[in-house]
């Protein structure tokens, strides 16, 4: 009996060829660079229209935010948030010392790895939480897949957080402080260190994810600092 | 008597004399990645011109917002999520959903693969089934399937194109293999076939 093709041959099959072999790349960058300078040159549509052009071309320095940009940045800053909160060792130290996992324990503790730059594993964590009702969870899913430039997995989220929250967005921005601004920044080593330190567990879905201790419960103002 | 505004048609002429010039670095991103997020564009969109609209506009983005790109913790993860989210922006706009089911030749390997997978299970299946199976997957999965075994690049160059690491790479793929399989009722790969690469 011949062996039965695995899916990994049925895939295999499945490419198809470069639509865009013969595309020239010199060509292409020429383009670009028209194409700003066009940009720069014109301070807006109607003006191009009217071929009325700047005296000299806009500084190349203006920012222009994009919604995926932002989305990191309102969930840095909604993490950062979370964790300045008085309870949130509190509620670390519940999450690792209880047999039963506290969904905000989970939510807080997601958070903090995501400043640590663990995304899956905070991924992991937000899922928990968010599975067990917690609807600023779901948001923060909801602001990671917008991150990534994911719009339906985004989407998918921003529905479970509302209806999480009983039907209204309201509870998931109060107190979620200014809207973010300003560059990214490294995690702090000291986070780093702290997060590289956990427990680590081979998830199926989420690859290695840390699980909470109470050491980190107790040093969470130290490293709030770093925050 | 007072020059007037520059004649409508004059834009090149006017434009030669704008000094831009592309960072190099940008120069080396733009030949790295541009014929990969033109394919995984046409992949998405069905048109060849669709995608070529899309990329271009993703790149002047880059292009103009280049000093924050490379502040931030990867420009290419920064590219991949403007790209994603903008060809998703452009099928909403179209009214559609994913055109992937409709490119020729994806069709006609879905059809060929599944043909012979047919006469061992008696399964009925089509490159439909194949399709709604990549389609109801995560995104990230989704992309890392259409990236390695649509568009048939190693792995090594999909967790640069996405901006995230391999090992993140593969376990997508493995997760992704298993849905699939198990919605179309496949035998699952020997662990060793899995870690081929």
């Amino acid at each position: 009996m011949r062996p039965s093709r695995s899916i990994h041959e049925t895939l295999e099959d499945a490419v198809i060829p470069d639509a865009f072999a013969d595309y020239d790349l010199a060509a292409s960058r020429r383009q670009l660079a028209h194409d700003v300078a066009d940009t720069l040159m014109f301070d807006s549509a109607a003006a191009r229209a009217a071929g009325i052009a700047r005296r000299t071309p806009a500084p190349a320095t203006s920012a222009f935010p994009t919604v995926h940009d932002q989305a990191g940045k309102d969930l840095r800053a909604l993490s950062a948030h979370a964790l300045h909160g008085s309870d949130a060792a509190e509620l670390l130290a519940k999450l690792a010392n209880s047999r039963r996992i506290d969904p905000d324990g989970a939510l807080h503790f997601a958070c903090l790895l995501n400043l640590a730059g663990c995304t899956e594993g905070a991924q992991f964590w937000w899922q928990f939480a968010a599975g067990a009702g917690n609807p600023t969870a779901a948001h923060c899913l909801h602001l990671l897949h917008l991150g990534r430039g994911e719009l339906r997995d985004a989407e998918h989220w921003a529905g479970q957080a509302v209806d999480l929250a009983g039907g209204t967005t309201a509870p998931l921005t109060r107190g979620a402080g200014p809207r973010a601004r300003g560059h990214w920044r490294r995690p702090s080593p000291a986070l780093r260190a702290a997060v590289r330190r956990l427990t680590v567990d081979e998830d199926d879905e989420f690859g290695r994810v840390p699980h909470p201790d109470p050491c980190l419960a107790d040093r969470i103002g130290e490293l709030s600092d770093a925050l | 008597m007072n020059p007037g505004p520059p004649p409508r048609d004059d834009h090149g002429d006017h434009l030669a004399e704008v000094q831009y010039t592309l960072p190099t670095a940008l120069e080396a991103f733009h030949d790295l990645y541009v014929k990969a997020y033109l394919n995984y564009a046409y992949t998405m969109l069905g048109e060849k011109e669709a995608a070529l609209a899309v990329v271009r506009r993703c790149f002047s983005h880059l292009a103009l917002n280049w000093a924050q790109v490379i502040r931030g913790e990867s420009p290419e993860a920064y590219a991949w999520a403007l790209l994603k989210a903008r060809v998703e922006t452009h099928l909403r706009l179209a009214g559609r959903s994913s055109r992937m089911v409709e490119a020729a030749a994806f069709q006609r390997t879905a059809r060929a693969a599944l043909e012979s997978v047919r006469c061992q299970f008696e399964v009925m299946e089509t490159s439909l089934g194949l399709y709604t199976a990549i389609a109801s997957l995560p995104e990230r999965q989704y992309d890392v399937i259409v990236l390695l075994h649509v568009l048939g690049y190693p792995s090594d160059r999909v967790a640069r194109i996405m901006g995230v690491k391999r090992d993140t790479v593969r376990s997508h793929r493995r997760l992704a293999r298993r849905r699939i399989a198990k919605k179309l009722g496949l035998p699952q790969s020997m662990a060793a076939d899995d870690e081929k690469e």
